[in-house]
């Protein structure tokens, strides 16, 4: 009888680094097509909308990309992080203290206006990684689990948050626990007439391809990947493994940092508790999708993105359901975990030696 | 504790290797290298933040290729390239990375753990002939072995361990195989 062997590979050749990604959102909708025709529509039309609602125009294109760009530094902040096995589920809380400083600095009387904008992406890059700094101490120094850490620290700066926003941070011509606006100066140019394009999207790109640079051409990337695949051989061979994961945590905090800066100068103009619908959440499924490759997260999150607004035309469209979107982005990244076996294993068949 | 005179107040994995240190970890694939990184990084794990391997925090991707696909050549280890995932490699090549890296420096002290396991013969000689030189360019090899044989070839004096203290510390002239054997299970040294 015939048999299939796994038979680890010696390396990944690179065509298979962008196959395998393809392969398996092929393979996410086609496991998703049974839903729709579950939902009573056809197929093929369904998915028509969903990609002429994600990429059909340039309006919708623009949408999908803006709609990345907080997911793409989410997806980055946390690719870095996992690199090192610094498990940050913090993302979200990151986000948020980036975006206060953000919203903070934007609004401050009396700085230049040419300032605003460079001290508010310094500014929140440095909050986000000082939020982060919380759960690396608590771990470098005392063993504290930096899953828990990390994850309960989100709430604590969300009801932090809350509390400013109910009570002396609270915007007094609004009804709503919302910040005052930053200033018009503050906002983030916008890089294409009447869309919402703006400066955010292309720090998020050229967060990218930093990160990129750093993990792959750094000494410091390779402590981190080194720390990351086996700490206890990289202690042994002189490279201060605290140190690294500090280092490693304060980048992905400011990564985070960065994405809820742009959601404030780009987007909303101000701090309300509906800022994130859990883009730091969702940047850990981005960058498991991305298999932590920094180049990686960005189509990523272009998808992700592109599944969120799309889902909207096709549910208009064809009346199946918007959360549709969220079992496709879920399927995904199941599909590319099964992937990932194909990246690390070759399947040879095997016959049995004839008598 | 003092390397070539230069006393050593905090000996960290780093401070060591700056003064000339190396070493060979008994736990190759735990405490040694990388598993699923490229043999290359494996190999240079320790010098990576040493030029021509860096520059200015920046790899320089030519050097590190150069020097593995040279070490691997001179070491023998048998892998498609530097580039090749480290945990595919058999244990014998394996162990034979781990002795490039601690030798290809030119060590003042090298501290080896079971360093010649899993060898074959003609390899096991090359990496006796290596800790010879070394020796005989005043350098110092402390190898901890339980392979007598292997001790009484190469070494100049032996020290013995039993339950966690020192029993013996003998010139190899000096001494026979069953003295050590005797030392090695708790029995007390012959008068």
């Amino acid at each position: 009888m015939m048999r299939l062997r796994l038979e680890p590979r010696e390396s990944t050749p690179v065509w298979l680094n962008v196959a395998l990604p393809v392969m398996a959102v092929t393979a996410t909708l086609v496991l998703c097509s049974g839903l729709i025709a579950a939902a009573g529509a056809e197929v093929i039309p369904a998915y028509g909308a969903l990609f002429a609602g994600a990429f059909g125009s340039t309006f919708n294109s623009i949408e999908t990309v803006v709609k990345a760009a907080p997911l793409i530094l989410t997806g980055l902040a946390v690719a870095v992080a996992f690199r090192a096995k610094f498990w940050n589920i913090g993302a979200e809380g990151q986000l948020l203290a980036g975006a206060m400083a953000a919203a903070f600095i934007g609004g401050l009387e009396g700085l230049p206006a040419w300032t605003l904008a460079p001290l508010m992406i310094v500014g929140g890059a440095i909050a986000g990684g000082l939020w982060a700094s919380v759960p690396a101490i608590l771990k470098v120094r005392y063993q504290v689990d930096d899953v828990v850490a990390t994850l309960m620290l989100n709430f604590v700066i969300f009801f932090a948050m809350m509390a400013l926003l109910d009570g002396p941070w609270k915007d007094p011509l609004s009804g709503y626990p919302d910040s005052p606006d930053i200033r018009m100066d503050a906002e983030f140019p916008i890089l294409w007439e009447r869309t919402r394009l703006h400066m955010g999207a292309a720090l998020a790109l050229v967060c990218a391809l930093l990160v990129w640079l750093l993990m792959s051409r750094t000494t410091l990337g390779f402590a981190i990947r080194a720390v990351g695949e086996n700490a206890r051989a990289a202690a042994y061979a002189g490279i201060s493994v605290k140190r690294v994961v500090f280092t490693t945590a304060i980048i992905s905090g400011g990564l985070a940092g960065l994405a809820g800066v742009g959601e404030v100068a780009g987007m909303h103009y101000q701090v309300m508790a509906s800022l994130s619908p859990g883009y730091g959440y969702t940047g850990i499924v981005i960058a498991m999708l991305a298999r932590l490759n920094p180049l990686g997260v960005v189509p990523a999150a272009l998808f992700f993105a592109a599944v969120a607004t799309g889902a909207e035309t096709m549910s208009r469209k064809t009346g199946v359901p918007v959360f549709l979107a969220d079992i496709i982005q879920g399927a995904s990244l199941i599909c590319m975990l099964v992937a990932l076996l194909f990246a690390n294993f070759r399947v040879r068949v095997q016959y049995p030696a004839s008598a | 504790m003092a390397i070539d005179e230069v006393p050593v107040e905090r000996p960290t994995p780093r401070a060591m290797q700056k003064l000339g240190v190396s070493s060979v970890p008994e736990d190759r694939i735990g405490a040694g290298l990388l598993n699923a990184a490229p043999l290359s990084d494996s190999m240079l794990l320790t010098r990576i933040g040493e030029p021509p391997f860096s520059r200015f925090g920046w790899l320089n991707f030519a050097a590190i290729r150069r020097w593995a696909l040279d070490q691997m050549q001179r070491f023998d280890i048998r892998a498609p390239g530097p580039e090749t995932r480290t945990g595919t490699l058999s244990g014998g090549n394996l162990q034979k990375a781990l002795l490039a890296r601690a030798l290809a420096f030119d060590p003042l002290v090298l501290v080896a753990a079971q360093p010649t396991r899993g060898l074959d013969v003609a390899a096991r000689d090359f990496v006796h002939t290596q800790f010879l030189d070394l020796r005989g360019r005043g350098r110092a090899v402390l190898m901890i072995s339980e392979d007598l044989e292997e001790l009484f070839a190469v070494s100049d004096r032996l020290v013995v361990m039993y339950e966690g203290r020192l029993v013996g510390d003998v010139a190899v002239a000096d001494t026979s195989v069953a003295e050590i054997g005797l030392l090695m299970t708790g029995g007390e040294k012959a008068p």
